[in-house]
């Protein structure tokens, strides 16, 4: 659901209402905080926020987007000067995007409303965003992180595995990917169009944005201990692997395209020398049919991975989450459907043709008692043939689909 | 070294064949996120 199909109910003070319509596009900075029952905590946070564009002289606004806060939480937002929203979409990421469309500022710094990030110290990400910078990542590593603010298996393993996994996925030079505290330009994040609803947001704001090159830069930021009493909303292993599967999907190469590779390569290449017979790599290993039968398996799974991967590329181009690439359009501007089907056919009858030559050599023995070696070592690779055709066939019709369906 | 083709092919086909099903599903199952992501 887009933001503007959402009932997003909105509460202005008139003290600031005033101000904003008189100058809304020249507001300069949103501190948007979103907000699931942080009664503990949201009042310390806004009143800090509310310091440093006191003490900065930033022209900004906060704005609390409350995701359905039953502890009072909306009511400690109502008794400041915070623009409070409501947004009745479940989710972490809904509650920000929600946010981000509402924001005034041309800058927006957005951070938990649990009292770990310091908001009255906000000077560096301002200062990189009028830079010229697109979005300012927080690093609690080269900042500091208090003692008991992070668990120690996300301190020391998880955070620093996955953002090293983001920064070789995506290229990026971003040490804190999961830093809750960062700031961006909103133009310039609201077009990338994140759709995530959940904690995922976070993570697709940083991909999206060194995807589509938007500059990027972080500084170094504090984490304490939260303030609240109550567990956080945090599941150390759940998100971790909510986290890891996003870093997958928006990496279509290192999902499909490079296992797929591998396999189509190694697969392929040992099939070939194994068909010319067995091959000796030591005095006591001799590779022959039963390599063979895995090499078969391989090259079929590895084409198809490889067609994952040409099919997913393109649909995330069309649908505009991955950058046009000029191989890639020399690539599918060659693999036409009709010209794929005329390939297939041409693998599938050489495929049939080697199943049906194993066919005659077993109706030589009145279909008895088959020599395996001479025959396996066809028709292995004669039913990898037929099925690779088959898989042409399915996986062109699919992609030529989905093509209609992105248009 | 020289294996006995029968009883060995039969527990080796059926076995590459189920890792290659299990490497079949893992990608489609990623494909089918990548769709749903997309089309949201």
């Amino acid at each position: 659901m887009s933001v503007t199909d959402a009932r997003v109910l909105e509460t202005v003070k008139p003290a600031m209402l005033t101000r904003d319509e008189k100058d809304a596009g020249e507001i300069e900075l949103t501190i948007l905080m979103p907000c699931l029952n942080e009664a503990e905590t949201l009042g310390i946070c806004i009143s800090k926020a509310q310091d440093y564009l006191a003490r900065s002289k930033v022209h900004g606004e906060v704005l609390v987007a409350d995701n359905g806060s039953t502890d009072g939480s909306v009511k400690i937002a109502e008794g400041t000067l915070a623009r409070v929203m409501h947004v009745p979409i479940r989710g972490y990421g809904s509650a920000l995007r929600h946010g981000i469309e509402a924001a005034r500022g041309r800058f927006v710094v957005m951070g938990d409303a649990d009292d770990s990030y310091d908001f009255s110290n906000l000077d560096a990400f301002v200062a990189e965003l009028r830079a010229g910078n697109d979005l300012v990542m927080g690093n609690r590593f080269r900042g500091g992180i208090a003692k008991g603010a992070m668990p120690p298996l996300h301190r020391y393993f998880g955070n620093p595995a996955l953002s090293w996994i983001g920064r070789v996925l995506f290229s990026m030079n971003v040490g804190d990917f999961y830093c809750g505290l960062r700031a961006f330009r909103k133009d310039a994040i609201r077009s990338l169009g994140l759709v995530s609803p959940g904690m995922e947001l976070a993570l697709e704001m940083v991909i999206r944005s060194g995807i589509a090159g938007l500059k990027i830069t972080e500084v170094p930021t504090t984490l304490l201990p939260d303030g609240r009493s109550r567990p956080p909303h945090l599941r150390t292993w759940k998100d971790g692997w909510r986290s890891l599967r996003l870093f997958l999907l928006f990496s279509p190469g290192w999902l499909f395209l490079y296992p797929g590779l591998t396999l189509l390569t190694v697969g392929l290449g040992m099939a070939l020398l194994l068909q010319l017979g067995p091959i000796s790599m030591a005095p006591n290993l001799k590779l022959d049919l039963h390599t063979l039968l895995v090499c078969c398996m391989a090259t079929i799974v590895g084409l198809q991975s490889v067609s994952f991967a040409v099919i997913a590329r393109s649909y995330a181009t069309v649908r505009g989450f991955l950058p046009r690439s000029d191989r890639l359009e020399k690539i599918l501007g060659f693999l036409k459907l009709e010209r794929l089907l005329v390939v297939a056919l041409i693998v599938g009858i050489i495929g049939f043709a080697g199943t049906m030559w194993c066919l005659i050599r077993w109706s030589d023995v009145s279909f008895g008692h088959l020599e395996y070696g001479t025959v396996l070592r066809i028709l292995m690779p004669s039913t990898t043939l037929v099925a690779i055709s088959m898989q042409l066939v399915f996986t062109s019709f699919f992609a030529a689909l989905l093509e209609i369906a992105a248009e | 070294m020289n294996l006995e083709y029968g009883t060995v092919l039969r527990i080796l086909m059926p076995s590459i064949t189920l890792v290659a099903i299990s490497m079949q599903l893992v990608f489609t199952s990623f494909f089918a996120a990548l769709l749903d992501i997309a089309a949201e």
